[in-house]
């Protein structure tokens, strides 16, 4: 049994894996990119390091309603802030079934859990 | 091939740092020999690899005498940190010039004679700990270090303007306290300064079998080996202090037959120079070649831009153009339209600017005006779009309102008229695709032209520590500090604009 931290943009539910976690946010002091492209959209501080805040509904084609709210989670060299419409919880579940990247699996009633490599690979991080 | 190296130095730094953990405890735990004798085999291969056979000599003599160790002798731990150390020494150099040198040849002669007679008796350690005569750190801890280092001068700078404000007990705390980070500022900075001698000893190296190979003669004359320049700021230049070397060998030194033919001496020289002003180094490479046929570039210019007729500063700003060459073939060297765009992007990334004086016959000199330090840089804050953006204030030329200067525009493009010259106008907001008034006008500097931008108001000067953003930024953003309240402030690059908004490549 996994431990997971399910987040939603949108209508779609997604998740992260709990050791990926670093923290969730909400109203993070950020700045918007001049030329944002291909999903990171700014630069936030949290606790004093400035890393890339992720718009995912760029890539899932779904348009974030209010996105206030932050997911960090630790990437190969540094933080990444993914942002959300809502933090839904810890929830436990097992990965059943693999994905494609950047998704690692589903668990529970088809929460897509994010795998934090492929994400910042994704985004060109 | 860099890669390589440095996934070699990588793995070479971790075995030293092995073998020195190892020579604490080989006194007390002989089985330790074992894990000595797999670090030293590691390095021995990985090196044989590389080609470094000063290393491997050394690793493959230290490895059979471990080998046939049954127990450990007097002098060995200590030999064993002696070895490491010295190691590190002539990794660090292999780092900076990409070879061996003689030096570390020296290094390594009396730790071959102790192994080879297998006596460490020289090694014996009295046991104190005040042998040790330093500490050593990672390049990656030290700019940590300096880079909080910097954020707290940064916050040391917006206290000290609260100061009037202070009841007089706290503004002369603050006084004392503004002299004691001065003090740690310059005992860290120094420790991130370097020698330029360490980078001109390789770009000889460069200059010499460069001219071997194409049949010329070149002496490489170097000046300002002692001064200190910033490790980040040399090592970010390296490569493009390497075109330069190869553009002046290939282009600029004629073959020693030509050479004498028109009366020079048969061998060229080439001279790198470094020299200090203020808060800046200069770097330039010159020779007494050719120099720039001024002519066939304007005939090439022609070419390319049919209708326009270029001023000099900007027929020579043509060369820093990714894919221009005056060269009809190709040189397997240089030629190829590469290397002066590179050369200019990376003076530009560490904060500087490049410079080229040419005459034709007589030889080419480029410049690269650099920053001291990437510790702390000097900035501009502006406001546009209902943002604060920040540019390297070097880049900055002067600061007009809008009403004060003459507006005018040729066809789509806009202008503005400064002490008799057109400069060419962008608006920053529609260069970001967003909707703003501005009515202040910032004139810029890019490579030798200007070029105005227009934005909603210039906040000031100030410094911060820039932090490279992860992730998609493209060209248009350096990087990014922290503001008073927290916030990011994006720290803009000029270079983007001046492209973007009015071509000026």
């Amino acid at each position: 049994m996994d431990r997971f931290v399910a987040f939603r943009i949108g209508e779609k539910a997604l998740a992260f894996r709990m050791s990926d976690v670093l923290g969730v946010a909400r109203d993070l002091r950020h700045v918007r990119l001049p030329l944002g492209e291909r999903g990171v959209v700014g630069i936030c501080n949290w606790r004093g390091e400035l890393c890339p805040m992720v718009d995912l509904g760029v890539f899932l084609g779904i348009q974030a309603r209010r996105g206030t709210w932050a997911c960090i989670v630790q990437g190969k060299t540094g933080s990444v802030a993914v942002l959300a419409d809502a933090i839904m919880g810890i929830e436990d579940g097992e990965i059943v079934s693999a994905e494609e990247p950047p998704f690692a699996g589903v668990y529970g009633e088809g929460r897509l859990v994010l795998d934090v490599e492929e994400l910042e690979r994704l985004c060109g991080i | 091939m860099d890669e390589m190296l440095g996934d070699y130095l990588d793995e070479a730094r971790k075995v030293c740092q092995g073998l020195d953990t190892a020579s604490y405890q080989v006194g007390k735990d002989p089985s330790v020999l074992k894990e000595i004798m797999r670090l030293l085999h590691t390095l021995k291969g990985s090196s044989g690899f590389m080609g470094f056979e000063g290393i491997t000599s050394l690793c493959h003599l230290a490895e059979e005498r471990v080998s046939s160790m049954k127990e450990v002798v007097p002098g060995f731990p200590q030999f064993l940190r002696t070895l490491a150390e010295s190691l590190s020494d002539t990794l660090d150099e292999i780092e900076s010039t990409g070879a061996e040198l003689p030096s570390s040849r020296e290094r390594m002669r009396p730790l071959l004679e102790a192994l080879s007679a297998c006596d460490f008796s020289a090694y014996r350690d009295t046991g104190a700990f005040g042998e040790s005569t330093g500490i050593r750190i990672t390049p990656q801890k030290l700019d940590k270090i300096l880079m909080f280092m910097g954020e707290a001068e940064v916050a040391r700078h917006r206290l000290s303007a609260q100061t009037e404000r202070m009841p007089q007990e706290l503004s002369r705390a603050l006084r004392e306290l503004d002299l004691a980070m001065n003090s740690l500022r310059d005992e860290i900075m120094s420790l991130r300064m370097v020698d330029m001698g360490r980078y001109f000893r390789r770009l000889s190296v460069v200059a010499e079998e460069l001219a071997r190979d194409l049949g010329k003669e070149v002496s490489f004359v170097s000046i300002g080996a002692d001064v200190k320049v910033d490790k980040a700021v040399a090592d970010g230049i390296m490569d493009a202090l390497v075109h330069l070397i190869r553009n002046a060998i290939d282009h600029g030194i004629e073959p020693p037959d030509d050479r004498e033919a028109l009366g020079k001496p048969r061998s060229g020289t080439i001279t790198v120079e470094t020299t200090q002003e203020g808060n800046r180094i200069r770097i330039s490479v010159s020779d007494d070649g050719a120099g720039v046929d001024t002519e066939r570039l304007r005939r090439k210019a022609r070419e390319i831009y049919p209708n326009v007729e270029l001023d000099e500063p900007a027929l020579l700003s043509l060369l820093f153009k990714h894919g221009f060459t005056t060269k009809d073939e190709a040189g397997e060297i240089s030629g190829r339209g590469i290397g002066l765009d590179v050369v200019k992007e990376s003076a530009e990334r560490v904060g500087g600017n490049v410079y080229l004086e040419t005459e034709h016959g007589r030889g080419t000199r480029i410049t690269l005006d650099l920053p001291l330090t990437l510790l702390v840089t000097p900035l501009a804050f502006i406001r546009a779009c209902g943002e604060t953006f920040a540019f390297p204030l070097s880049a900055i030329v002067r600061v007009d309102w809008m009403e004060d200067v003459e507006v005018f525009s040729i066809g789509e493009k806009g202008f503005i008229k400064r002490d008799g010259r057109s400069i060419p106008l962008v608006s920053m907001a529609e260069l970001l695709g967003r909707a703003s008034e501005g009515d202040m006008i910032i004139i810029m500097r890019r490579g030798v032209r200007e070029f105005a931008l227009l934005v909603d108001e210039f906040v000031g000067e100030g410094k911060g520590v820039i932090r490279p953003i992860r992730g998609a930024a493209g060209n248009s953003v350096i990087g990014a500090i922290t503001g008073p309240d927290g916030t990011p402030i994006l720290v803009l690059e000029p270079g983007f604009f001046a492209e973007k908004g009015v071509g000026i490549g």
